[in-house]
């Protein structure tokens, strides 16, 4: 695949870099896999991710979900189950004069049809290529336009949105190992019970069932005001769970010159509100090396307000960060 | 018609309907020809249909006292083989052979190209093969068919003899199932028999390869072919048998079977059981799962149920329709076909017992069908009436078969009934001497000695075919009761050399990423025991270019935000796309 870009794809894995390349390519690979099947269950696609040797420690089929779902290509049913590739799109970059790239559904073909020239890696190689479509090939494709502001424009508050996730009935925490997210790490702790309602502070909890230690733990909101159990992606789940702290919400960083956004990685946004910024521009986040921010290309000033002002997280203007 | 008219006819007679990976005989015979001639809407000619064939390929392939084939006759043509007509001409001259003459001696060539001079009109004055044929071309052609087939997921019988004298005629010789006159006598044969009960008003593949294999023929052909050396050719003659005995309507002594020229035919489409079990409840369903006709593809046909209703038959894979109602697992009922003339009704054939095998295409799944037998060291789910569960509990100590858990009884309406699930064979020989042993030996005895199977890789997803994506093959595994098998994979594009031959060990794998990256094509597997092909299986390697999106049939999956739904990054509200 795009053998003209990229060269020997696969006889290049000689050095760390050429590594990636192979990898972001088998990613590639992946997208075109999934186009062809159109949907599938999870296993299918935890199958095809360890065949095509992506889903090792560093890289777990889970993680290549989110990001394809982050990209626009890929959605997943509400239980996690099912998988659909979206159709494919034109979609418009926020900022900078009219560009395009590609999103949803993926053949081979679609890189000819687009200039090769135009096709970029993911930063740190971790999606599938990003392709720039030029205005003469837009019609090809399905347009959408800035489907980052469209999305920003539509997303509820994070109140809201946490009043929407979907509740677990009937969950008694006491037949579960439980541990409780500190902020950095889950730490065991006992869910205390008295006089039928639970007293454990709201937060986000991984819960083992006791007699059956080999189904993995799964991790679930608890909201004590309503004491309901609310399910969702981790990110999301923990975003809520550090919001309920308070004094522990960073503020994130602008860069208006540059339109760059900057988030602490440890303060992930939920899924749909990172998938407005990734479709900004048709780029997942960078993280640069040592660094706990990961940098979301061609934000406008206008989107960055909109989702901070949902999200209640205070922006702070970095000039040329 | 004209060579290419009955080439395509030909081709379409033996390959439509046909289930994926089934095996293909070019059986051409004068009731073939005519069947086909009938059916092309044409005016019947003067001097016959087999006639007309005949002057059709002469016409095309023959010059003075010369084969002279052309270039179209080895090639792909609108991707269909030119070569058709031409091959069942040379079928067609195996068919008249005389039936005292054994097929590997050297007799059997003289016999042979007589014949296939009197078919294409040379004179006989000149003996052997004809001018202008020399036997690589005519093994090109062979290979030519065998590539279509494959490609169309279909596996050829057609192969070398073993003999000097054999080596090239064989090819025509293995397709010819019955000669010249079997079908008379058989017709004769079946209405004695059933007449005299000793074959069921409605037989299954197991009854009837019973019945063959202990009828004392005349023919000295049909009684080579009941136990041919290879048990794939003994199979095919079973299911044209059966076919042959489902076309007869004996309700009318006087009438001509389907296959006698000018006659009506009376065609019955077989159905089989498709298995379901509730994930919730447990709970067990064997429904009717009738199959396509295998020989031309029927117009739309309706399916009357039992309370009158009727129903229309949907394909569901190559070679069956959609599964119907419950049907009861002891079958000997049928019911009414409308919508195509040229079959009358699904007959549901009754038997004691029926073996399931797993859903081909999703192994993980609870689907179990009678899609073929099981191979060897395959697990299977075996159904029987209760009369047999001691003798396979015999059979169980002698340590030929084995299973998994106790029987399970099913409910209504197959009470009486056993589930036996995750059955094996475990060996080639089975001694029994109760009546009911014999019954079990019949249907669960291996009927090949070895059996491919393929696993891992990334498979393109292409249904009810193998197909792996480049670069990401898979492997193949051969299950076999000898020790060490013969392997062969084979480019259909490029047969004189295989691209792996070796001898491996039973249930070795072979992982083929490891051993060479093979280009797009179209391969053809091939496990040998003894000299003989045991088992053979197709697949494909596909080009990443070749892969092709596909929208999903199904509803698709979307986040709703209030009045606004999200597909990637299609944002829609009230199916209009915001272009912010």
């Amino acid at each position: 695949l795009w053998r003209r870009r990229f060269g020997k794809l696969e006889s290049a894995a000689e050095t760390p870099v050429a590594a990636d390349v192979v990898r972001s390519n088998k990613l590639e690979r992946l997208l075109i896999w999934l186009s062809a099947k159109g949907c599938g269950t999870w296993n299918n696609f935890a199958e095809a991710c360890e065949t095509l040797e992506l889903s090792t420690n560093a890289l777990p089929a889970k993680g290549i979900l989110r990001r394809l779902r982050l990209l626009g290509h890929l959605e997943l049913s509400a239980n996690g189950d099912t998988w659909m590739v979206a159709p494919a799109t034109c979609v418009t970059c926020v900022t900078g004069d009219s560009r395009h790239f590609l999103a949803g559904s993926r053949t081979v073909l679609m890189g000819p049809k687009c200039d090769l020239e135009w096709v970029q890696h993911q930063p740190d190689y971790t999606g599938p290529l990003r392709i720039d479509c030029r205005a003469r090939e837009a019609s090809t494709f399905r347009s959408v336009g800035k489907a980052s502001l469209w999305l920003g424009n539509v997303l509820p508050d994070i109140c809201q949105w946490r009043d929407g996730l979907p509740t677990i009935d009937g969950l008694d925490a006491v037949l579960y190992d439980v541990e409780r997210w500190d902020g950095n790490d889950f730490q065991s702790c006992t869910f205390v019970q008295n006089t039928g309602e639970w007293q454990s502070p709201s937060g986000l909890y991984r819960l083992a069932k006791k007699d059956r230690p080999q189904f993995s733990a799964v991790e679930y909101f608890f909201d004590r005001p309503t004491g309901r159990w609310l399910r969702g992606e981790f990110y999301g789940l923990r975003f809520l769970a550090i919001r309920e702290n308070g004094s522990a919400m960073r503020p994130i960083n602008y860069d208006p010159q540059q339109s760059r956004l900057f988030v602490n990685v440890r303060q992930r946004w939920p899924l749909m509100y990172e998938k407005a910024l990734v479709l900004a521009s048709g780029f997942l986040p960078q993280r640069p090396a040592n660094s706990d921010w990961l940098i979301y290309e061609g934000v406008s000033r206008h989107l960055c307000d909109l989702l901070a002002s949902k999200l209640q997280v205070v922006v702070k203007e970095v000039p040329n960060a | 018609m004209n060579y290419e008219e009955w080439n395509r006819a030909i081709i379409n007679y033996f390959t439509a309907g046909g289930s994926s990976g089934s095996q293909v005989y070019l059986s051409v015979d004068e009731d073939v020809l005519e069947e086909l001639g009938r059916e092309s809407n044409q005016s019947l000619p003067i001097i016959g249909w087999t006639a007309d064939f005949q002057n059709a390929v002469r016409s095309d392939c023959v010059s003075g006292q010369e084969v002279q084939l052309k270039s179209h006759h080895f090639e792909m043509i609108n991707g269909i083989p030119g070569c058709v007509t031409f091959l069942a001409a040379m079928v067609l001259a195996a068919t008249y052979m005389a039936e005292e003459v054994g097929s590997e001696t050297v007799a059997a060539e003289h016999n042979y190209f007589t014949r296939l001079r009197e078919v294409l009109g040379l004179s006989l004055d000149d003996r052997g093969r004809p001018r202008g044929f020399p036997a690589a071309r005519q093994e090109a052609l062979w290979w030519l068919w065998k590539r279509f087939l494959v490609q169309n997921n279909l596996v050829p019988t057609a192969e070398r003899g073993r003999s000097v004298a054999s080596r090239y005629i064989q090819y025509p010789i293995s397709q010819a199932l019955l000669r010249h006159g079997d079908m008379a006598r058989l017709i004769q044969i079946f209405r004695q028999e059933r007449a005299s009960h000793r074959l069921p008003k409605f037989c299954d593949f197991t009854g009837m390869s019973r019945w063959f294999r202990r009828y004392m023929f005349g023919s000295s052909h049909l009684r080579e072919l009941a136990h041919d050396k290879d048990p794939r050719r003994s199979q095919a003659a079973v299911e044209a048998l059966l076919e042959l005995y489902n076309s007869i309507d004996f309700s009318n002594a006087g009438s001509a079977p389907a296959a006698v020229p000018g006659s009506v035919v009376v065609r019955r489409l077989i159905a089989g059981w498709y298995r379901i079990a509730d994930l919730l409840t447990g709970d067990i369903s064997y429904l009717l799962y009738p199959r396509q006709p295998r020989r031309g593809v029927a117009q739309t046909l309706e399916i009357e149920s039992s309370s009158g209703e009727w129903q229309s038959l949907t394909e569901e894979r190559p070679g069956r329709f959609l599964p119907l109602w419950e049907e009861p697992l002891a079958g000997g009922t049928h019911y009414k076909l409308r919508g195509d003339p040229r079959w009358s009704e699904v007959i549901v054939p009754e038997a004691s017992f029926r073996v399931f095998v797993r859903n081909p295409d999703d192994p993980a799944s609870n689907v179990f069908a009678d899609w073929r037998s099981p191979g060897v060291g395959e697990t299977f789910l075996f159904t029987c009436k209760n009369r047999y569960l001691k003798e396979l509990a015999v059979l169980r100590q002698q340590k030929v078969i084995d299973w998994n858990g106790d029987p399970v009884a099913l409910r209504t309406p197959n009470v009486n009934w056993f589930e036996i699930r995750d059955c094996m064979v475990l060996a080639r020989q089975w001694e029994t001497n109760t009546p009911e042993g014999e019954e079990l030996a019949e249907v669960l005895r291996p009927r090949v000695s070895a059996s491919i199977s393929f696993s891992g890789g990334l498979r393109a997803p292409v249904a009810y075919r193998w197909v792996w994506l480049a670069g990401y093959l898979g492997n193949i595994t051969v299950a076999a009761f000898e020790e060490y098998v013969r392997l062969k994979v084979t480019d259909v594009a490029a047969p004189a050399h295989p691209v792996f031959d070796e001898i491996i060990g039973s249930e070795e794998t072979v992982a083929l990423r490891d051993l060479t990256q093979l280009s797009a094509g179209h391969y053809l597997t091939e496990a040998l025991v003894s000299g003989r092909t045991a088992d053979q299986k197709p697949f494909e390697v596909l080009a990443w270019e070749d892969l092709r999106g596909r929208q999903s049939e199904t509803d698709p999956i979307v986040t709703k935000l209030g009045e606004v739904r999200v597909c990637g990054a299609l944002i829609e509200k009230d199916g209009q796309v915001d272009q912010a």
